[in-house]
């Protein structure tokens, strides 16, 4: 599905990734922790293809394609899909108009038929239920004066419609009282299937009590300096990210 | 009504032996102004005694004029005696003949917008068939008018038909003096729309179809009046999202409103003229007087407009707010692409008691593009609860344009409240990579943010008019990112 | 002393004061005020009908046949009594102007701290006129208008301070012009100049006095440099005579990193005009503007800004407000101009206006003008009257209508002046907004 095979990125000229390796199989879903700095937000924003990240070295392979090749509505289309960590406002665009421009984007390049006003409504109405939210929220400006917990849920009932291949969660538990926290992760899990893959970015263990992740991977100064299974996840609870920092210290001394 | 050419050519020459040089035969005076023009001009469209001498009073008013340069806004000097003033309308054997004939880019964006194939040729100008469907159309909307008693006319026939009318109104909102191309107006205006709606009549439909295939070749100085009388409404269209030919650079309209008590006006305006290259060459120059005058308890006027073409836009549609209660609001959406400046902009004068006033004023600035929002709100010392709301919002598109906002806020009574909001940012990167990352082209995205910018404004035009304002806006923004 | 200012010839009172100016040899200062004495000459003063003047009558200010004072070796203030109002509690290094002139004795100058310099213009003119040629007049917009172009004909003394790289005051640094208008007339026209070096600190407290017995006329121009990271905190403070002008005239530029507040507060005078303009000059530079004018009886306050977004990102914050009773008139006009290439310019202006009677009246004119487009600007305007739910809320707490007015009023007008660092200051402030509005509500 995915792989990341020595990935250097840098912002304004600053090297913030520094030789990242992941294999994301079809329907895993793999956590990637790290302390603030580690470059989390990096490598979810190179996947997406935001422009102010630039991939220095390395490749990124997504379906057997390149996906650096592709520009981000390409990449939104071949079902990458990623949820924001600061979801944008866009004032006077309604919720339900830009689900509707995205989902036709999408269908049309995949070749599906584009949906009609109720088939549209019927589909949206159902995983509204999802995420818990109510119809008149789909007639709000997009992410206008929401709540940031308001917010998160729109990312995620955005992904529910879109359907895609890879999900990369920002820090989708940022700001989320624990309330929210549980449905927006009983979401995302109503969204796990074997052809789903999903990247999970996350500085807690929290989410991952809700989100159970295949994989574990810690990422501290631009690498991945540990992977492993869920347990990880609990050890670095335990332990704080400053156990695992020392590591790549440790590495370059020895 | 009619004079037979021969007469006319008669009367000129009768009148104008000594001054008056021009070709007679001919159907286009001269380039050139001087008393003369102005009333060998009113004689070629047998005006009464009254309008000739009410245009001539302009033009010497004109002369006493200086062109004004406080707008923000930059252009070659215009030679006023290098345009003809009186040009009788095109022969069809003059135009294309044919849709093959008309510039391909034009027709394309007919396309887009969706215009139906004959009215393309209306707008392209291609000679049409005299039984054309539309004009047995707007004959049925004349009838459905008239019999609500609301006089719909071109204004040069209601100088004959209601001269009482335009004796009262014509130049009661906009005197002659009023500034240097409203008084070059008003010397030689060609022809416009004069609309009257009796005591309590709701007028029966938006005057705007009708318009659209009738206003053609209204020339270069148009004059609009429409009055309101007491407890009527009415519903003004003018304009069309359509890129229209036209030949003339410069464009001086002036447009007068007057509603009564209980009356109201709601005057929506989609200005798309040509707005030259991209290098700025040719363009129209679009220099427009609007205002409207609230005469009475609680009458209201509403001035919309999506101002998208020409070169230079230099226009301030306002009202006079002199009924207590009385109500003023403006909506405008203005953009500016290439080479495009506009200075534009509303005045609300609050003379009544508890009078208010909201302006909505959206910009986007693209390319080389330079916009200026001016407004002035003033509250006299009469004007006790005056209230009003200002929002100007400008957005940005590239680092070679500009957004300008000169707001005026002038308060002479304590109990009044104003507040004015303004706002310059440029259109979002983030806003656009959200929308990209949801599987939408940048265009398309562009295109969705701006609407949604627009979106208060759009919200007040009539519905058909808001769906072409939206298409349009997309059209002209087309290669402003990238 | 005794010259008359003949505005329709200045150069005829120029000549009269040949031999009082500092710095005849100096070819430089001599065709700087030559250079002024030909703007004047082309623009007179201002009328209506100029657009930065359109709602400020000068004629009430220039119609008197003003003496021009600050001229000469030494004031004659230095022979008789002259009060110095203070600021109760203000710990300052003091300098004092009296019509015009330093003056020593009335000064506290003589114990500096260790890399400043302060003290008259015309000494710094006389010993050292190389460390002030490269600032005079370097701050100052290219075409000024008559009453800058009056000043700059005529400059010769004011306040000189500079602070060295790196130095930061402990204690303000305070200059207080005082005006003897005697029945004479006199017009003032001190040049400031103040030259902070790299990361130096200071504030600065200008306060403008005078007596209510007749006419005078302060025509000021005080020119800032901020070197990289220097940080200005500057307070004007206008309680000018009751029948006095005030043209005043700031000009700010700053370098990469610096910072500066410019409180603008103006209470007293008859018409007060002010012309503040702030160059962004290099990257990071940081400017806050804050301004309270507050107008009884027959006062006309008028105040000009202009904020030049030169470069990226610099940043700048504006809070205006006016509160007006009797037939006070206030005029703000504030423009924002960023230019082509300034991008991630972040800048924000607001001006309130309170009316108080039924006479009073106000103008605004805020203005934006954008060359740039990766920008944050935007501007409000307000005029209004009390928040009736804040009354509300008061009485429902037992606080008596008038009262709650009168706490709302000051807590309004108050707002803008919180940006003054010197405590002491600021407590004088409150102490005269309060007294102005309690005599006036």
């Amino acid at each position: 599905m995915l792989s990341i095979k020595n990935l250097h990125a840098s912002v304004a000229g600053k090297p913030i990734l520094k030789g990242i390796d992941l294999e994301v199989a079809a329907g895993e879903v793999h956590a990637i922790m790290g302390p603030n700095g580690s470059g989390k937000s990096t490598l979810a924003n190179v996947l997406a293809g935001r422009d102010f990240v630039e991939v220095t070295e390395g490749t990124v392979t997504y379906q057997g394609a390149n996906l650096l090749d592709l520009e981000p509505e390409e990449r939104a289309r071949e079902g990458v899909f990623l949820a924001f960590q600061y979801p944008v406002e866009i004032p006077g665009v309604s919720n339900i108009y830009l689900l509707k421009a995205a989902v036709n984007a999408i269908r049309k390049h995949r070749g599906a038929e584009e949906l009609d006003a109720m088939g549209f409504l019927k589909l949206v109405r159902e995983k509204l239920k999802l995420v818990e939210m109510r119809d008149e929220f789909l007639h709000r400006s997009v992410n206008e004066g929401f709540s940031g917990g308001e917010k998160k849920r729109n990312e995620i009932l955005q992904m529910a419609m879109l359907e895609p291949t890879l999900a990369i969660l920002d820090e989708t538990d940022s700001g989320l009282d624990i309330d929210a926290l549980k449905i927006v992760a009983s979401g995302v899990n109503a969204l796990r299937s074997p052809e789903r893959s999903m990247i999970v970015v996350t500085h807690y263990q929290r989410l991952l009590d809700y989100i159970v992740p295949d994989r574990v991977h810690v990422l501290a100064g631009g690498k991945v300096v540990r992977s492993g299974d869920k347990d990880l996840a609990l050890e670095l609870e335990a332990h704080g990210y400053s156990w695992i920092e020392k590591e790549p210290a440790q590495a370059a001394a020895g | 009504m009619a004079k037979t050419a021969t007469e006319l050519d008669t009367l000129v020459r009768r009148e104008y032996k000594e001054g008056f040089y021009t070709d007679i035969e001919s159907d286009t005076f001269p380039p050139g102004l001087d008393e003369d023009v102005v009333r060998a001009l009113s004689a070629k469209k047998g005006e009464p005694g009254f309008m000739t001498e009410w245009r001539l009073e302009a033009f010497r008013r004109w002369q006493q004029l200086t062109e004004p340069s406080w707008a923000h806004v930059h252009y070659p000097k215009i030679d006023f005696q290098a345009i003809s003033y009186y040009s009788a309308p095109k022969r069809p054997e003059d135009g294309p003949q044919s849709l093959d004939e008309v510039d391909p880019k034009l027709l394309e964006t007919y396309e887009k917008l969706g215009i139906p194939i004959e009215e393309q040729k209306m707008l392209a100008g291609v000679a049409v068939d005299a039984v054309f469907d539309s004009v047995s159309v707007a004959t049925t909307f004349k009838k459905t008018l008239s019999d609500a008693g609301v006089i719909f006319c071109p204004i040069s026939e209601a100088v004959h038909e209601h001269p009482e009318l335009v004796k009262q109104y014509l130049g009661s909102v906009v005197p002659p003096t009023d500034n240097y191309y409203a008084s070059l107006n008003s010397a030689v205006f060609s022809d416009g729309s004069f609309v009257y709606v009796p005591k309590g009549v709701r007028c029966p439909m938006e005057l705007s179809t009708y318009f659209r295939i009738n206003a053609m070749n209204t020339g270069q100085f148009e004059r609009t009046l429409i009055i309101a009388d007491e407890g009527s409404y009415v519903s003004y269209l003018e304009g069309c999202t359509a890129p229209m030919r036209d030949e003339n650079q410069l464009h001086a309209a002036v447009v007068e409103l007057v509603a009564m008590k209980d009356a109201q006006i709601k005057y929506s305006t989609v200005q798309n003229w040509y707005p030259g290259d991209e290098e700025g060459r040719g363009g129209i120059y679009n220099f427009v007087t609007k205002r409207g005058a609230c005469r009475g308890e609680n009458a209201k006027i509403s001035w919309t407009q999506v101002e998208t073409g020409s070169a230079i836009t230099w226009k301030y549609p306002s009202v006079i707010l002199e009924g207590d209660n009385s109500i003023g609001e403006f909506y405008s959406v203005a953009l500016t692409n290439n080479m495009q400046q506009a200075d534009t902009g509303t005045k609300m004068v609050h003379i009544g008691k508890n009078t208010s006033s909201t302006i909505v004023s959206k910009g986007i600035s693209a390319g080389r593009g330079q916009q200026s929002y001016r407004g002035l709100v003033k509250a006299l010392k009469s004007a006790e609860n005056a209230r009003n709301y200002s929002q100007c919002d400008s957005l940005l598109m590239g680092d070679k344009c500009g957004a300008h906002t000169f707001p005026y806020i002038e308060i002479k009574n304590p109990t009044a409240t104003v507040e004015h909001e303004a706002t310059t940012s440029r259109i979002g990167e983030d806003q656009l990579f959200y929308c990209r990352q949801r599987g939408l082209s940048e265009e398309d995205a562009v295109s969705m943010i701006v609407n949604g910018f627009c979106k208060e404004v759009f919200k007040e035009l009539p519905m058909e008019f808001a769906v072409e304002a939206q298409k349009l806006l997309g059209i002209s923004l087309e290669g402003a990112v990238g | 002393m005794g010259v008359k200012l003949n505005t329709d010839n200045p150069i005829e009172s120029f000549e009269a004061l040949a031999a009082d100016r500092v710095g005849r040899d100096l070819e430089w200062l001599e065709s700087y005020r030559a250079r002024g004495q030909e703007q004047f000459r082309s623009v007179g003063l201002p009328t209506l009908r100029n657009e930065d003047w359109k709602y400020t009558d000068v004629r009430p200010i220039t119609r008197h046949d003003y003496r021009l004072a600050g001229y000469g070796d030494a004031a004659p203030a230095d022979e008789k009594p002259v009060t110095v109002p203070s600021v109760e509690g203000l710990d300052a290094i003091r300098l004092v102007v009296v019509d015009g002139r330093v003056n020593r004795a009335l000064s506290d100058i003589d114990a500096l701290p260790d890399g400043v310099t302060l003290g008259a213009l015309t000494d710094a003119i006389r010993d050292e006129p190389e460390a002030v040629k490269p600032w005079l007049g370097a701050a100052l917009p290219e075409s000024g208008h008559g009453f800058s172009a009056l000043n700059d004909a005529f400059v010769n003394d004011g306040a000189w301070l500079r602070v060295a790289d790196g130095v930061a005051l402990e204690r303000p640094i305070e200059i207080v012009f005082v005006v003897n208008a005697d029945g004479q007339a006199p017009l003032v026209q001190p040049r400031n100049l103040v030259v902070a070096g790299e990361g130096a600190k200071v504030e600065v407290i200008e306060r403008y006095c005078g007596d209510d017995a007749g006419p005078y006329l302060s025509n000021v121009i005080t020119e800032m440099f901020l070197a990289p990271r220097a940080e200005i905190q500057f307070t004007r403070l206008q309680e000018e005579g009751a029948r006095a002008g005030h043209v005043g005239g700031l000009f700010v530029r700053q370098r990469a990193d610096s910072r500066c507040t410019l409180n603008t507060v103006s209470l007293d005078g008859l018409v007060v005009r002010n012309d503040l303009r702030v160059f962004l000059d290099e990257p990071g530079a940081e400017c806050h503007l804050n301004g309270l004018a507050l107008g009884t009886s027959r006062q006309h306050v008028d105040n000009h800004t202009t904020v030049e977004h030169r470069v990226e990102h610099c940043t700048s914050r504006e809070l205006y407000k006016s509160v007006l009773d009797g037939r006070a008139r206030s005029v703000f006009h504030g423009r924002i101009i960023v230019h082509e290439g300034a991008q991630k310019t972040d800048s924000e202006q607001r001006n309130e206006n309170l009316l108080l009677s039924r006479d009073a009246e106000v103008d605004t004119k805020p203005q934006l003008e954008i060359y740039a487009d990766d920008v944050k600007c935007s501007h409000g305007a307000t005029v209004g009257q009390l928040d009736e739910d804040a009354v509300f809320y008061l009485r429902s707490r037992g606080v008596s209508e008038t009262e709650a007015r009168a706490l709302l009023t000051i807590a309004f007008a108050d707002s803008a002046v919180l940006g003054i660092g010197d405590e002491a200051l600021r407590a004088h402030v409150d102490r005269r907004i309060r007294d102005k509005l309690n005599r006036e509500t």
